[in-house]
């Protein structure tokens, strides 16, 4: 199982991550995904932050600017974590099939350097 | 780290009727490399209602609830949906949030397939469109059937109809004969179902087990006369 480490990204990046997927507020809290599972999509954190927790202690408060769940969901790792957003936070989503666009479409940047150095 | 093995379309219980069902095994391989397979523990929510979709939920196995949560905080369950059965496809085609909220019932496993990828299997293959063109319309006379049954009939009527739909969707023979609903709702959550108050429904149940029409050992339902269940419905079943 995955620790969940997650990747601190530049602004630079971060602005090509929000070019390339949509931004969702999130109201209430909410669960991503659960200890033990494999994170649906990718997820980056724009305002507001993300817990993470183990038996319903929390381990991590992750900030904006992190990326979290990405080599989980691409190479099908569950989690040892479970990661619950908190109300008013913004997130921005990659899902497996723009992570994928990325890697074979996209021109050689920063980006594509990081999803690559995260999946292989 | 230890990765997870995915469960291939192919023996999944949806394969004879669900909406890849026209797929043939390397369409189906695709989709079972793509897809992300997870096991939800009891209590356990997939998504929140108000929250933005992703794709599309198939379930494999297990029971799972659709809540829709009230201005005045109320719950009212508006679906119960269980193994072979999808979530999420009316928001395939809508860039609308979740209208309800998924919990798992049990210990359940579903797979997860991202909205891009779900529409280019779709625009490759349009059986995909047609099948859930069905379903939608399936989803909708259901609605329709539901609201008018809240609107026409009598509470005992609405209880009769919401057991005998209990048992299509997830009803059991058992070895005496006894159409078996292991759902283990609480009484709350099927008053919520028939848009009534507790007290009511436990009222109600109580006139069904004297006429011998149910029985319960435990939260599991057992009907004993359907088909005087049949006439209490009021409904050509």
């Amino acid at each position: 199982m995955s620790k969940i480490n997650p990747i601190k990204l530049e602004n630079h990046i971060i602005s090509e991550i929000k070019r390339l997927s949509p931004q969702k507020k999130f109201t209430k809290t909410a669960p991503l995904f659960y200890e033990g599972q494999i994170p649906i999509v990718a997820y980056l954190i724009l305002e507001g932050c993300v817990q993470l927790m183990k038996n319903k202690k929390i381990k991590k408060i992750l900030k904006p600017g992190s990326l979290i769940g990405l080599s989980e969901m691409m190479t099908n790792a569950p989690s040892k974590l479970t990661a619950q957003v908190q109300a008013e936070t913004t997130l921005c989503f990659l899902d497996k099939s723009t992570v994928k666009e990325i890697i074979h479409h996209e021109e050689d940047s920063d980006l594509t350097r990081l999803i690559k150095e995260e999946v292989t | 780290m230890k990765k997870s093995t995915h469960t291939s379309c192919d023996n999944c219980v949806s394969r004879a009727d669900g909406i890849f069902c026209d797929l043939e095994v390397p369409g189906l391989e695709e989709i079972s490399h793509h897809k992300i397979n997870n096991t939800y523990k009891k209590g356990q929510t997939l998504f929140v209602q108000g929250n933005h979709p992703f794709g599309l939920y198939c379930i494999s196995k297990g029971n799972i609830k659709l809540t829709k949560t009230g201005p005045d905080g109320k719950e009212t369950i508006v679906r119960i949906a269980h193994g072979g059965d999808i979530l999420g496809h009316r928001s395939l085609f809508t860039d609308d949030n979740y209208s309800a909220t998924a919990t798992a019932m049990e210990d359940t496993e579903v797979c997860f397939i991202d909205k891009k990828f779900i529409l280019k299997v779709i625009e490759n293959n349009p059986s995909v469109a047609l099948n859930i063109i069905n379903k939608l319309s399936r989803d909708m006379g259901q609605a329709e059937k539901k609201l008018s049954s809240l609107h026409q009939k009598n509470v005992r009527e609405r209880l009769a109809e919401l057991i005998l739909s209990l048992k299509t969707s997830h009803g059991t023979k058992d070895a005496n004969g006894r159409w078996r609903i292991d759902l283990k709702l609480t009484r709350e959550e099927m008053a919520t179902m028939i848009g009534t108050a507790n007290e009511t429904l436990i009222r109600f149940m109580s006139e069904f087990k004297e006429a011998g029409i149910i029985e319960q050992e435990g939260k599991t339902l057992f009907i004993i006369d359907e088909e005087e269940l049949l006439n209490w419905a009021n409904i050509n079943y």
